[in-house]
């Protein structure tokens, strides 16, 4: 079976982690997200009509205490990128984290979730600037780690992305 | 071949021709000529030889006939694991085709060595066994097993397992073969006795931690984690250029695994060093990299301190265990013989064992005995049990069962012979013949014994000992006979009372005094005077029959008066069955 690893990049408290909590059973305790910067977790999706093993790396948001990880992201074949959809700068937090991923591996796949999508009357994102994060970025979903919301699709896109690169 | 070819380029390209510029018109058709007549055959074997290459059907038609050939010529050059590294997909691929296809035909094809395969499993698993089952029981009898033993008790663990684990020297419990840079597991092998979690996300995590190690503590990008230790548990990491290995071992392994380790980190580089370059996440081709991971799963285990057995020390204690099942099994065979006494004491009536309790042989009963109970050192002697060893405290009391509550009244009533009596829920059923003076006895005392609460004398019949007794050579009735009249009239109601139908014999005797005549006629008179007398009574007539036997049948030998005044009477009996 084809197995990819993923990350989860992306602010701190922006819902990473629990968007893989609604995608996946985890084995690890979250402790290890506060203590060795990341989680792993695994889940089996098809894609590109076969079934590929994601190994996902939950890594501990940034915040101004404490940088991503990068060498985390070593070998990863995507990352979804996830931002708070109530807070606009998260999301220019997630593109200067997707550059500074290019610049040290190179363009690697990627899916912008903007994540808290259930809460619709707090949303801060235009849509103009979520057309304009589209062309920039590629694939971006609007998902909700509450409802569940387009969690699902979020990872099979970033698989679909994966498997045609 | 050269030369021609390079001719025959040059003889077909006309700019070669034309560039020279000397040659002219008939030189060349000479040339072409001689060229012809020299070379013909050259040629043609050329042209042959091209269309044999371009023709695909014959290319295969000659590769077919040496390609076994090549493939041994390659084997025999080394070259088979980069042979068998090209080979595995297709052969992997083809199989997969033929499993969609038709996954019987690859059944039938792996069914002669699926037997044999999964025997050879088996017996491996169960010689794996049977190694250490040997060493368990080894050091069973042992100090040192004794001690596990009670270290098996306080951690609530198998005496098998703490046995192995102390006994383990190190065991090599999962390898994996991680890929360097996804951190992904490109292969893994685990030993069959040990539980483990999903090894991709182990991997990854291990992956992590030695990340985590190397960024925090800033070290050189080329040194890296190369062992961690947990309590028993240690994992040792080698690296190489594209992969790790990464051992789990339980207890202390020896530097030389650590070799070992190297080396199948060298060989898996050697042999999959492209494919690990190019790893994409499929992970199917190092499923032939497999064996030689499952080869480092090794264990050792403790010897004996002095490197032998010990046999003197295990026959003492397999013959102590011996003696003490045996000694065990006495004391249970003797202890159901003693239950089964006191079961059987518990049955008995009229007994009641309120206590059973033995120690060191003896055995002590208590209860409660009503004195007419069976004897317990009767039953005891009938069970071959030692007396000597019971201790038999009885209280005294009356007991209510049937069986003991009719003994009870055949003490005390004494009924006579052809009278029985029995007690079915406290009444006392009495049946059969006797005197009138007996059954009025029976009915005064019965009431007063224990557990009798009520008679039941419908069976009785005392009628058979009524007699009314004669004067000599007299045929009436004296008035001393009223009373016993009354009672012969009264029974003969009460039996008249359950059988309407009955009937009754009056019979007349006389003693051997006198005529024989004489006496007949005496004791024919004397029983009709019963008879009369039994009508005045209100028995009614029809149901009497008096007869007179004169001295023909004695009532009793006439050895002096007494006796003859018997014989100058009139008995009764019932004559109908109707009547009994």
């Amino acid at each position: 079976m084809l197995q990819k690893k993923i990350c989860m990049l992306g602010s701190f408290s922006v819902g990473k982690t629990s968007l893989v909590k609604r995608f996946v059973e985890s084995l690890f305790s979250e402790q290890y997200l506060t203590t060795v910067g990341v989680k792993i977790d695994k889940k089996v999706l098809p894609a590109d009509g076969q079934d590929v093993t994601l190994m996902l790396w939950d890594l501990y948001g940034e915040d101004e205490y404490q940088k991503i990880r990068m060498s985390y992201l070593r070998g990863a074949s995507g990352y979804l990128l996830v931002a708070d959809g109530t807070r606009a700068a998260t999301v220019d937090k997630a593109l200067a984290i997707r550059e500074e991923a290019e610049k040290i591996f190179g363009a690697i796949p990627f899916v912008l979730a903007l994540n808290k999508c259930d809460l619709a009357e707090e949303w801060a994102i235009a849509p103009e600037r979520e057309a304009e994060l589209a062309a920039r970025a590629g694939k971006v979903i609007r998902t909700s780690a509450k409802t569940g919301q387009g969690v699902e699709l979020a990872f099979e896109a970033l698989a679909k992305v994966m498997m045609a690169t | 071949m050269a030369a021609p070819h390079m001719s025959d380029k040059h003889a077909d390209d006309p700019n070669q021709a034309s560039a020279g510029g000397e040659s002219r018109p008939d030189d060349e058709k000479a040339l072409q000529e001689l060229r012809s007549l020299l070379l013909s055959e050259e040629q043609h074997e050329i042209v042959a030889l091209r269309e044999r290459l371009e023709n695909p059907e014959q290319r295969a038609q000659d590769v077919s006939a040496v390609v076994a050939e090549a493939i041994e010529l390659r084997r025999a050059q080394g070259g088979d694991h980069a042979l068998s590294a090209a080979l595995t997909p297709t052969v992997e691929g083809a199989v997969r085709e033929s499993v969609r296809k038709d996954s019987h035909v690859l059944v039938e094809a792996l069914f002669p060595v699926m037997g044999p395969a999964i025997r050879r499993s088996v017996a491996e698993v169960f010689r794996s066994t049977v190694e250490s089952f040997n060493q368990v029981l080894e050091s069973t009898f042992s100090i040192r097993g004794l001690k596990w033993r009670l270290e098996a008790m306080r951690m609530g663990r198998p005496y098998a397992e703490v046995a192995l684990l102390r006994s383990l020297v190190y065991r090599v419990e999962q390898v994996f073969l991680i890929h360097l840079k996804t951190s992904l597991v490109l292969q893994h092998v685990v030993d069959p006795a040990v539980a483990t979690q999903d090894a991709d996300m182990v991997s990854s995590m291990l992956s992590a931690i030695r990340d985590f190690v190397r960024d925090s503590f800033e070290t050189q990008q080329s040194d890296s984690l190369d062992s961690l230790r947990i309590g028993e548990l240690q994992i040792w990491i080698e690296q190489g250029p594209q992969a790790i290995v990464a051992a789990v071992i339980r207890g202390q392994a020896p530097p030389e695994l650590r070799l070992s380790l190297k080396e199948k980190l060298e060989e898996a580089h050697g042999r999959y060093g492209r494919e690990m370059e190019k790893f994409d996440g499929n992970a199917a081709t190092f499923e032939a990299f497999r064996p030689e991971l499952t080869a480092c799963l090794t264990a050792s285990y403790r010897q004996d301190e002095k490197g032998k057995s010990r046999p003197y020390f295990a026959v003492c204690a397999t013959a102590l265990a011996v003696l003490l099942a045996v000694w065990l099994g006495y004391i249970g065979y003797q202890n159901r013989r003693w239950t089964g006494f006191v079961n059987e004491l518990r049955e008995q009536p009229g007994m009641v064992v309120t206590s059973f309790s033995h120690s060191f042989g003896h055995y002590r009963i208590q209860g409660l005995r009503d004195p007419l109970a069976a004897d317990p050192a009767a039953i005891l002697g009938r069970r071959g049990l030692d007396a000597g060893k019971a201790e038999l405290h009885w209280g005294a009391f009356y007991a209510l069962d049937g069986a003991i509550v009719e003994k009870r009244a055949v003490a005390l009533l004494e009924p006579p012979a052809g009278v029985t009596l029995t007690v079915q829920n406290g009444v006392l059923h009495a049946a059969g013949n006797c005197t009138a003076a007996w059954e009025r006895t029976m009915r005064e005392r019965a009431p007063l014994i224990a557990g009798i609460t009520a008679v039941d004398d419908s069976q009785l019949n005392s009628l058979g000992s009524a007699i009314i007794l004669f004067d000599v050579a007299r045929a009436e009735i004296s008035p001393r006979q009223n009373e016993s009249l009354a009672a012969a009239a009264a029974e003969i109601q009460k039996i008249r009372a359950r059988s309407a139908g009955a009937s009754f014999d009056v019979i007349g005797h006389a003693d051997s005094t006198g005529a024989e005549a004489t006496n007949e006629l005496l004791s024919q008179q004397r029983a009709e005077n019963v008879r009369r007398a039994l009508v005045r009574l209100g028995v009614p007539e029809t149901a009497l029959h008096a007869t007179g036997v004169g001295m023909s049948s004695p009532l009793r030998p006439e050895t002096d008066e007494q006796n003859r005044q018997f014989n100058r009477s009139v008995t009764m009996r019932v004559s109908d069955a109707a009547g009994r």
